[in-house]
């Protein structure tokens, strides 16, 4: 008995050493493998796996494997096209970015990619004093001044108070946005030394505010149907008109999922909630729209820019996609007028503005036969020739850190 | 091409493995120069012919002082080929990298309008140019025989895991290995596992805290104090230490897959108890070629204190030139030049007096202003930053301040522990030897995916030796 156990320790030990392979490196050729292995596989999906165009979780396009050339490759734009598609074509993006959101945010808590964390997981634009150029800020309230005294219409400037300025208790402990009241003070000094109405619409906001409206919203960068009605009454007021109430726009919930941009900038953190939009319905129905083109910065169904098949003043196939703030108009457009033969005035109203106007439009299309919206990013054609036309009102309408920072508003006078 | 990207990770080394150990190992030298190549004109394809060139022109320079001295020429032929060979060298360092520095010094200076060359800095030329003139003196000095094979000769002068950011092996260190290396099981796990360290410590680390001082460095007005300032700057310390031993990590990792065995390039600099123990510590392979191929011939410190002065001098000057084009890189190299000296005549023997958490403190304290110097190349905005931190013309703290240093005091200790011996030392009395390598392969494979993750989602990725 003894000795044959002996012989089978000792057979044991043949056949290992015929197999040539101690634990240790057993472990090593596993562990190898299974690296390289992993490598390998990623590198053959990228190469077979079809590849995307749009990525809705990010709201952006995505780099494609570019066409090889000989050019191309002296020059090292084939190189950097593929190292760029290798990064946005990887397999599983989205869950790789879920995972890296939610280590930061492990790590950090309050700030994910230059992004606050606020209470009540609302999300804000991180923007401070270095943020801001208020040598800008001069010069475009310059242009705005200078356009006016061009001008026999009403001119009114309105810049809305960012989201942060006016919700501070949301900021996460500790945090901190730019300090908006020097630049409303250096506003209404050099819009009223030029008699351009300076319409402030913080006190208001924040008395509504007060009443636990919700003014913006928690995901994205603008401000809600609510704080647009707020808004519109403030203008309308400050022209001597009135505003409905409210409820005579019979605003109804279309969506119950919506993830705004600054998500985009989170994208994949789990623990944010998405939020309801609203839209007011009740709206003039003989409504004349005309555009210069299709929107700018919204793409159809088909990936394209083209004309949006609109229900009133909304385009509801954008509710479906990931853009759903597009709902307005289906877009931003250089120009977009909007005619409405059964107004209460019969005035008209030019509105240079940022997307914030979008959604404070509706409810003053019963106040004028004529709204014109130019978005000076995309408009390109002579604004002082469209100044004189013979407006009654002119707006200047823009999210406050926003028209500080930019760099279209000279267009006014060019 | 960098480690840190999926095209490099997913498609370039996966491919360069399987062929690597599915041929004979004869062609194995011939491969890795070809991978190399492609690695190297990955971003800048023109720049493959200047290291085509440096490796004719070194391995000619290398035969023909090998036949000088055949031929008992060793001193008259062999130094003058010896002499080219630097000059060459230095020459091609110099036009791609001085010349619009020089240029431009010229014409503040003088008042002249000298039109730049505007050329991209090919990269990694300091470090390719320093290891083939390591070798041309090598073989000079007899420290090594001249490579017959230019196959093998151009494989260690392109090879791609040092190429670009170092460690600086000199032919020497590797002679052996280029010519017959052994390749185990053991060797690539261990390999892997070094890479993945270091993918995770450029990933992981430096992305991550070198964000915040991207972010910091272009604050301005009410939004910078003096709390802020100092934040910026050990960001930026522990960013270009998690960065550079990081590209170490990884090239000494590679190497290892392939059965090289490079040189250590940091041993913990941010441990150090004076600033002479730091640069003990800090890229020792740069240390090493100096103290070579410079420091010494001049004389080292056998020609008395003015003169190891003169030397040090000298060497510094050159240190700070190395890293860059620029006056900080020099001001940065003479800072250390004078701490130096300063510890070499009093100093030294003073700290050692001092408890050991003072001298810790002293260290830091100069190395991470050296960095601020490093890190701002407009000289204006490095006094502005230096005044910042030094609390002149802004105030103490601020809220944003108090902001960014409560949600990066943990990643910041992290960073700081990382930085020591501590992780080494305490899983080394954890862990019995044979539960060792499994825990690591365990630990480097979560890493590997955290990394992956990191830069699939495209924060925040730069690449610091542009310059170099």
């Amino acid at each position: 008995m003894k000795r044959s156990r002996e012989e089978k320790h000792k057979y044991k030990e043949i056949n290992t050493e015929k197999k040539g392979r101690s634990g240790p490196e057993r472990l090593a050729r596993m562990y190898a493998g299974l690296v390289i292995g992993a490598l390998a596989f990623c590198g053959i999906l990228l190469l077979v796996l079809p590849q995307k165009d749009y990525s809705p979780l990010e709201n952006r396009f995505l780099a494609k494997r570019p066409e090889i050339t000989g050019e191309g490759i002296l020059s090292g734009e084939v190189q950097k096209g593929l190292t760029e598609a290798a990064d946005d074509q990887f397999p599983l993006r989205n869950q790789w970015m879920k995972i890296a959101a939610t280590g930061q945010f492990l790590l950090f808590h309050r700030e994910v990619n230059g992004v606050y964390i606020g209470k009540d997981r609302t999300l804000f634009n991180k923007v401070t004093d270095s943020d801001l150029s208020e040598k800008n800020y001069r010069k475009n309230l310059g242009c705005v001044t200078s356009m006016a005294a061009a001008t026999e219409a009403d001119v009114s400037v309105m810049l809305i108070p960012s989201p942060a300025s006016l919700q501070e208790e949301k900021l996460p402990t500790h945090g901190v946005v730019y300090d908006s009241e020097p630049y409303e003070t250096l506003g209404e000094t050099l819009c009223e030394e030029e008699s351009v109405r300076f319409v402030q619409t913080k006190e208001e906001l924040a008395r509504h505010a007060r009443k636990d409206e919700k003014l913006y919203f928690q995901t994205d960068h603008h401000w809600t149907t609510n704080g647009a009605y707020v808004g519109a009454a403030v203008y309308l007021k400050s022209q001597d008109q009135e505003i409905a109430p409210q409820a005579e726009f019979d605003v109804q919930t279309v969506r119950e999922d919506f993830y705004g941009t600054i998500y985009s900038k989170v994208a994949g953190l789990g623990l944010i909630r998405p939020e309801e939009l609203v839209l007011p319905k009740a709206l003039p129905e003989n409504l004349i729209i005309e555009s210069d083109g299709p929107p700018a910065d919204a793409l159809g169904a088909d990936g394209e820019k083209s004309m949006p098949e609109l229900t009133g003043i909304y385009d509801e196939s954008k509710l479906a996609g990931k853009d759903k703030y597009a709902v307005y108009f289906g877009g931003n457009y250089g120009r977009l007028t909007i005619k409405n033969p059964d107004a209460a005035g019969k005035g008209s109203l030019l509105i240079f503005k940022d997307s914030y106007a979008n959604s404070m439009v509706p409810y003053l299309l019963d106040r004028y036969a004529q709204i014109t919206m130019i978005d000076l990013r995309y408009y390109n054609e002579s604004v002082p020739a469209l100044v004189s036309e013979g407006w009654d009102e002119i707006l200047v309408c823009y999210e406050m850190s926003n028209f500080i920072n930019d760099r279209n508003v000279v267009k006014l006078i060019r | 091409m960098v480690f840190s990207s999926i095209i490099f990770l997913c498609a370039f080394l996966p491919v360069v493995l399987f062929v690597y150990f599915l041929i004979p190992k004869q062609s194995r030298n011939l491969w890795l120069l070809l991978a190399s190549l492609l690695f190297y004109g990955w971003g800048e394809p023109r720049y493959i012919l200047i290291m085509l060139f440096s490796t004719v022109f070194d391995y000619c320079n290398g035969r023909a002082i090998e036949a000088a001295d055949i031929r008992g020429r060793h001193d008259t032929v062999g130094r003058a080929i010896l002499v080219l060979s630097v000059a060459g060298n230095l020459g091609i360092l110099c036009f791609f990298k001085y010349t619009d520095f020089a240029l431009a010094t010229v014409n503040s200076l003088a008042g002249t309008q000298l039109g730049l060359l505007q050329l991209a800095l090919p990269i990694g030329i300091s470090f390719y140019t320093f290891q083939t003139m390591s070798y041309t003196i090598d073989v000079y000095r007899g420290e090594t025989k001249a490579q017959h094979n230019i196959v093998s000769f151009g494989m260690y002068v392109c090879l791609f895991p040092q190429l670009i950011a170092g460690p600086i092996v000199r032919y020497k260190d590797v002679q052996r290995e280029v010519d017959a290396r052994e390749t185990t099981a053991e060797g690539t796990a261990r390999g892997l596992q070094r890479f993945l360290l270091g993918l995770a410590k450029k990933v992981l680390f430096a992305n991550q805290i070198g964000a915040l001082w991207d972010y910091i460095q272009g604050l301005n007005g009410t939004d910078m104090s003096t709390a802020m300032a100092w934040l910026g700057a050990l960001a930026f310390t522990f960013q270009i230490y998690f960065d550079f031993s990081g590209y170490s990590d990884m090239a000494i990792g590679l190497g290892e897959i392939f059965g090289f065995h490079f040189p250590e390039n940091f041993d913990h600099p941010y441990e150090a108890k004076s600033i002479t123990e730091f640069w003990r510590r800090w890229h020792m392979t740069l240390g090493t070629w100096f103290r070579e191929y410079l420091y010494i011939p001049l004389g080292g410190n056998r020609k008395g204190l003015p003169r190891q002065v003169f030397n040090l001098f000298i060497v510094w000057f050159l240190t700070g030139l190395w890293h860059g084009a620029g006056w900080n890189f020099i001001l940065w190299g003479l800072y250390y030049f004078v701490l130096l000296v300063l510890e070499k005549c009093v100093l030294l023997r003073a700290l050692e007096r001092l408890p050991k958490i003072l001298r810790h403190l002293y260290t830091m304290f100069f190395v991470v202003v050296g960095w601020v110097i490093f890190a701002c190349d407009d000289m204006q905005v490095l006094s502005g930053y230096l005044k910042a931190m030094f609390g002149l013309g802004v105030r103490l703290g601020n809220r944003l301040a108090l902001f960014e240093w409560d949600i990066y005091a943990p990643f910041l200790s992290i960073l700081l522990f990382a930085s020591t011996t501590l992780p080494a030392r305490i899983s080394k009395k954890l862990l019995m030897e044979p539960q060792r390598q499994p825990f690591l392969m365990g630990y480097t494979l979560l890493l590997f995916v955290l990394s992956l993750a990191f830069l699939v989602s495209g924060s925040y990725n730069p690449f610091l030796y542009f310059r170099f």
